[in-house]
């Protein structure tokens, strides 16, 4: 269990609420997260495993820092594949995040904060 | 090939379907379903650039690195409300896993019995067969202490409150979740009860455990035959 200071964030869920507050009221699902936390589809990176991203996933939305809903079925039928769950940056995940931005300039997704 | 045939997709599915086999089903539902979007939207986007093969492993690798914190999350599951009344309900998962970190100390501490004459206690800085089966012993101890609240929970059932029966697959699974909880309690026992007066219970619990492990064997001998024999639903389905 990695410890830390009530109320900051890792480096890994820094990155998380700055790639979903990037995609703004479009929501975002866990692979196109994934994707910009490895720096986009294009790079090379390698993209982090299904149980990193879906536990720090769970405990931002646990923390009230991220919301999420399943999208429609039928929406996803239509598009030949399985349901996407969204999540979008809260109010307070948004301050939180302006507040690790603050206290570490040079932070940019696909990078850890110093 | 499938997006959903393919060795990256399978293994993905089966770990998710692995990890919360004994999950509480709302939870383990979200987590399953979680999982198969990310890998069809991953395996999409490969097959996009005629690199699924490249996804495919892309996608092993991804859950081979999450491991570590699927089992966390996992561990983290059990500490929710209610989840010992579950486990009160369903005893097998907790006495397997009680199971599993009993052996190696007892096996531990029957080894170093075992060389105590070749290898004589001076020999050594210090006599590790006293924590080993005080360890093993504590364990075990918690397996029989556990074992009978889950009985005494079927006849009272304050314990167990509206925690759900976990239902098994199939009938051999059934029986295996039994014959398991069965091993871990009559090994616990032969632990608990070997030294002094008590050894005779222990013989008996020994001898238990003898026989429910020629049963288990038999038991995944059959469940091997079963898969074995069915092994036309696993091919990949090919798309035409």
């Amino acid at each position: 269990m990695v410890y830390r200071k009530p109320g900051t964030l890792l480096p890994l869920e820094a990155e998380i609420l700055g790639a979903v507050a990037s995609r703004g009221t479009d929501g975002a699902h866990g692979f196109v997260i994934a994707q910009d936390l490895s720096g986009g589809a294009e790079s090379s990176k390698s993209l982090v495993g299904h149980g990193t991203l879906y536990k720090a996933l769970d405990r931002l939305r646990t923390r009230g820092l991220l919301s999420s809903e399943w999208e429609d079925s039928a929406a996803a039928e239509a598009a030949g594949r399985p349901r996407r769950r969204l999540y979008w940056i809260t109010a307070a995940g948004a301050k939180v995040l302006t507040e690790a931005r603050a206290a570490s300039p040079s932070f940019r997704i696909g990078e850890a904060p110093a | 090939m499938t997006l959903e045939s393919t060795p990256g997709a399978r293994f993905a599915t089966w770990w998710a379907r692995t990890l919360t086999r004994t999950a509480e089903s709302g939870i383990a539902y979200d987590r399953r379903a979680e999982i198969a979007s990310d890998v069809h939207e991953q395996l999409t986007q490969a097959w996009g650039r005629d690199e699924l093969s490249a996804g495919s492993r892309s996608v092993v690798a991804r859950v081979l690195r999450g491991m570590p914190a699927d089992l966390a999350w996992r561990a983290g599951l059990e500490l929710r409300p209610n989840r010992f009344s579950w486990h009160l309900r369903n005893p097998s998962t907790a006495i397997t896993t009680l199971l599993v970190a009993m052996i190696p100390f007892n096996v531990a501490a029957e080894a170093n019995a075992a060389a105590e004459p070749v290898a004589p206690r001076y020999w050594t800085l210090f006599d590790y067969g006293g924590p080993l089966w005080a360890v093993t012993q504590l364990v075990g101890g918690v397996i029989l202490l556990f074992a009978l609240l889950s009985l005494g929970s079927r006849v009272s059932r304050r314990w167990i409150g509206e925690a759900p029966r976990f239902e098994p697959q199939s009938r051999l699974e059934r029986a295996r979740r039994f014959n398991t909880a069965a091993l871990g309690v009559s090994l616990a026992g032969s632990a608990v009860f070997r030294f002094g007066a008590l050894g005779p219970i222990g013989g008996v619990f020994w001898f238990a455990f003898s026989v429910l492990l020629a049963v288990y064997l038999a038991l995944l001998v059959g469940t091997v035959a079963v898969k074995l024999l069915t092994l036309g639903r696993y091919l990949p389905k090919v798309r035409t």
